[in-house]
């Protein structure tokens, strides 16, 4: 039986553990190994959990999380759904909407 | 005449290309055989030692070679992926695609072709909100996960503040009460 990793093997931890590492700018899975310098979280491993063939423990993805700079909670699989909206993104999004409007009025004058 | 050596000799070029040779499980000699002509053992050898730059093309033949991503080596100075760069990559990741080309397929839009997103992507390029927008739904990812400052958290920000303001004069010049469209 396989083990019960917190972000199991596959095609969904594989995609975030490569988001992660570009978020990061490491180039290659050595490069973000090295930086870690993590015992158990070698080159070889990362390379099989981004080939889906392996899950990653919470404390694991925490580590690569820091180390690329991001939340641990990134490799959470609802992370952009449970994510609170930015405030200054909402604003942003209100003066799109005013702007939109200003617009419209301008098209119909 | 020497050649054109867009990708100085030193450190830096040195040290990206042992890291791809490395990555690829390459020795020298067999990269060498998987490069065209003059790119032989010894200019590559060279090149590690510090003693010899590349050229773009040279540096993308090296990246083919040895299945890094394209700029691995010839992205010297611009760390790349800086800003929205890394995010546009990230996107491309999350949304499983695994090259620009793919994205691009998958986005299919005159105007954000292959080339436009390697520019984005190695952060020789601006991209507008349009190619954005287009780049986030083919991905997946909200719009806002593009953006440098996706995974700070703020709470003012003196350009926003600035832009409302301005918005809201423009809208009280037009006749309407910004209140009522807050």
């Amino acid at each position: 039986m396989s083990p019960s990793y917190a972000h199991p093997a596959g095609e969904a931890t594989a995609r975030r553990l490569v988001a992660a590492r570009a978020l990061g700018g490491f180039k290659s899975v050595l490069a973000l190994a090295q930086a870690m310098d993590f015992e158990g979280l070698r080159e070889s491993t990362l390379r099989r959990v981004e080939l889906a063939g392996r899950g990653l423990w919470s404390h694991e993805a925490e580590v690569i999380a820091e180390t690329c700079g991001v939340p641990a909670a990134f490799f959470e699989a609802d992370f952009f759904a449970s994510r609170p909206a930015d405030p200054v993104e909402v604003r942003l999004e209100a003066v799109e909407r005013r702007l939109a409007i200003i617009e419209r009025l301008e098209a119909s004058r | 005449m020497s050649r054109d050596m867009e990708l100085q000799a030193g450190d830096d070029l040195s040290r990206r290309l042992k890291a791809a040779r490395a990555l690829a499980d390459l020795t020298t000699a067999e990269l060498a055989s998987l490069l065209p002509p003059g790119l032989g053992v010894g200019p590559i050898k060279a090149v590690e030692q510090g003693r010899r730059g590349l050229s773009q093309e040279e540096a993308l033949a090296i990246e083919a070679a040895c299945g890094v991503e394209p700029g691995s080596i010839g992205e010297a100075d611009a760390e790349p992926g800086v800003g929205i760069s890394r995010h546009v990559r990230a996107a491309r990741c999350l949304g499983g695609f695994a090259s620009a080309e793919a994205l691009a397929a998958a986005i299919d839009a005159r105007g954000l072709g292959v080339g436009t997103i390697r520019a984005i992507e190695r952060g020789a390029r601006e991209p507008s909100v349009g190619e954005l927008k287009l780049i986030a739904a083919a991905c997946d990812v909200p719009l806002a996960f593009l953006s440098p400052s996706f995974f700070e958290r703020r709470s003012e920000d003196p350009d926003t503040r600035r832009l409302e303001a301005k918005l809201d004069a423009l809208m009280r010049h037009l006749g309407l009460d910004p209140e009522a469209f807050a």
